[in-house]
């Protein structure tokens, strides 16, 4: 199996914004470093095999710390999804740089963190855009759902941009969220060939909920993007806020058992070899 | 009449001064057969009804000597709890390897973390408690200071072992809860992100004298309704005996900096004519998630020692005073 999205942090590193400040009690528990060996702790105890690390921070700093790490992990973290500031004027040259290393296989820019949801659509970021789809990498989507809009029309313009929505475009479903959602994830499945990562769902969800609580958002994402196009991830640590990695898998493994096992295995780790171009052959 | 409180998601409802069955193994002195029955019907009379054991405790004795207890007290509303992770074999007239535990049975210790030991485990611990249920299970000893370079090693072998053991356990009602049993929070975080534990004898590390498991550990167990029983409030006996000479600290001499602050500890809580043995027992129940505390215990003196400290008046003025001195944790619920 292939975990498509967990991260790393070592605090001391001191340039995540989000955490490692102790200011956001809600945070407290994860607030502590997570290395290479605590991600393999859990990835072999659960028959994981490989894995994409993506960025915590806008820094290109942390780039090059995860793509270390990776190249340090012996081959457990086969790809890393890093961060570049899309709308400077030396982007480009920044993502040829970064992207000489073959670990790098995708950018995400953290567009849930700025306030203009369509900041993805200005022209500056244009070259950027250009530079991701000639360098053959792909482009995470770390989207809430007021954003969803701007990334159908991003994905109208740029049909050849391997593109993928983090987190199942983070419904809120502890609030029972449901439209504008499901429309726009089902228009973005149907319109576009961007591909859906199944995560992050049990942080939006109520504290201690069960897979039934989550079936019909899984549910909805599988049939809109089809089991070819639905890609396994983790989010840890930000999923121990709200339950174990054991825990998660055990119910995403529940949640696609309707499939069928070339299908299920797709979603386990076939999808995210092919998605993020892994150097691997079984998943 | 003791007090009681609920162990996290478990709803296992536990006396807040539980037995610890170290002694009963024979753990630092040799209990005799009649000092074990007699401190383990002192404890029932005085209304504890939780008690913590292991295979490990005296390689067997403590959970023999248990066993005993809970035939003559025939009361179904017991909670035991013992651990998987140490296994026991007949030594045959090799050495057993007993270290800390004195005069033991004839059987010699071995790690087993795998899904049939743990199965072979419990099992035997039926065996030798004499009944047909446990009520909380943990994996003991899956820590740097018990599997050292092989932690990690080990970690995964127990998650992918002892760990799916246990859930099915669980899952066939035939545990209550599951948990690990451990000396460090950083392991017990661990496991409470690799897993679906419902709570965790933390063994010193939520005491008096430190309380770094305040930082992510503990905000992670109220998060997710992990329940905690607080095993080694005493810290190895540093917090009983005080910052005397040859006081014992995480099973081991004290060094010389946990003496000196253990000393500072001391002498305000004489200031407030509080002993110190009452403040390191009753400070770890002010956190939401310690349900229980569970010191060793080797005789009727101690128990009924232990007794007398857990209800000594302490006002909230010695807890403000050691956060002011910068002996304890600014963070640390005192109230």
């Amino acid at each position: 199996m292939i975990d498509a999205h967990h991260h790393l942090w070592q605090l001391a590193r001191a340039d995540y914004g989000w955490i490692g400040h102790r200011t956001d009690p809600a945070l407290a528990p994860i607030e502590r470093d997570y290395l290479v060996e605590d991600f393999r702790g859990v990835a072999e105890a659960n028959g994981v095999s490989g894995s994409i690390a993506v960025q915590a921070a806008q820094t290109i700093a942390e780039t090059r710390w995860l793509l270390q790490q990776a190249r340090n992990s012996g081959g457990l973290i086969k790809g890393v999804v890093g961060w570049i500031d899309m709308a400077a004027a030396d982007a480009s040259e920044m993502l040829r740089d970064l992207a000489r290393d073959p670990l790098l296989r995708g950018i995400r820019p953290m567009l849930q963190e700025i306030p203009d949801t369509e900041w993805i659509l200005q022209p500056n970021i244009g070259p950027a855009l250009r530079a991701i789809m000639e360098l053959d990498l792909s482009f995470d989507l770390l989207v809430r759902p007021p954003h969803l809009k701007a990334a159908l029309t991003l994905l109208g313009r740029h049909p050849e941009l391997r593109a993928i929505v983090d987190h199942g475009g983070k419904p809120q479903i502890a609030q029972g969220m449901w439209q504008p959602w499901a429309d726009n994830m089902r228009l973005l499945a149907y319109e576009t060939p961007v591909y859906c990562k199944l995560s992050g769902l049990v942080t939006e969800a109520r504290a201690g909920c069960k897979a039934a609580e989550l079936r019909r958002y899984a549910e909805h994402l599988i049939e809109s993007f089809g089991a070819e196009r639905v890609v396994w991830g983790s989010d840890w640590p930000v999923m121990l806020l709200n339950g174990d990695y054991h825990g998660w898998l055990a119910a995403a493994q529940e949640l696609i058992s309707g499939q069928s096992a070339e299908q299920q295995s797709a979603i386990m780790g076939g999808n995210a070899i092919r998605f993020y171009r892994l150097p691997v052959t079984e998943p | 009449m003791l007090e009681r409180k609920t162990l996290g998601r478990s709803k296992l409802d536990l006396p807040v001064l539980g037995f610890g069955g170290t002694g009963l193994g024979n753990m630092y002195v040799a209990m005799s057969e009649r000092s074990a029955i007699d401190t383990l019907l002192a404890a029932y009379a005085a209304g504890i009804n939780y008690f913590d054991t292991a295979p490990l405790y005296g390689h067997g004795l403590s959970e023999r000597r248990l066993g005993c207890g809970l035939r003559l007290f025939a009361d179904s509303s017991i909670v035991v709890s013992t651990k998987v992770g140490w296994r026991l074999r007949p030594a045959f007239g090799k050495p057993t390897g007993a270290e800390l535990f004195r005069d033991i049975t004839d059987f010699a210790r071995f790690n087993d973390y795998s899904y049939d030991g743990a199965m072979r485990s419990f099992e035997d611990s039926l065996n030798r408690l004499g009944t047909d249920r446990i009520d909380i299970l943990l994996i003991h000893d899956v820590d740097h200071r018990n599997q050292g370079d092989r932690y990690p090693e080990v970690f995964r072998q127990a998650m992918a072992g002892t760990y799916k053991a246990m859930l099915s356990l669980r899952e066939q009602h035939v545990v209550k809860a599951i948990g690990c049993g451990l000396n460090e929070w950083q392991a017990c975080q661990a496991f409470a992100e690799a897993g679906d534990f419902d709570c965790f004898l933390l063994a010193g590390r939520y005491t008096l004298l430190e309380q770094e498991s305040l930082r992510s550990f503990l905000p992670l167990c109220s998060q997710r309704g992990i329940g905690i029983i607080l095993g080694g409030p005493y810290n190895s006996g540093i917090l009983a005996s005080g910052a005397v000479k040859n006081a014992w600290f995480n099973y081991a001499p004290a060094p010389a900096e946990v003496l000196a602050r253990v000393g500072a500890i001391e002498k305000i809580c004489s200031a407030h004519g509080v002993p110190l043995k009452a403040a390191a027992l009753q400070f770890p129940l002010h956190h939401p998630c310690v349900a229980s505390v569970v010191p060793g215990v080797s005789s009727v003196a101690e128990l009924d020692e232990n007794l007398r400290m857990l209800n000594t008046p302490i006002a909230a003025s010695l807890w403000r005073d050691l956060k002011s001195a910068g002996l304890m944790d600014a963070q640390a619920p005192t109230s």
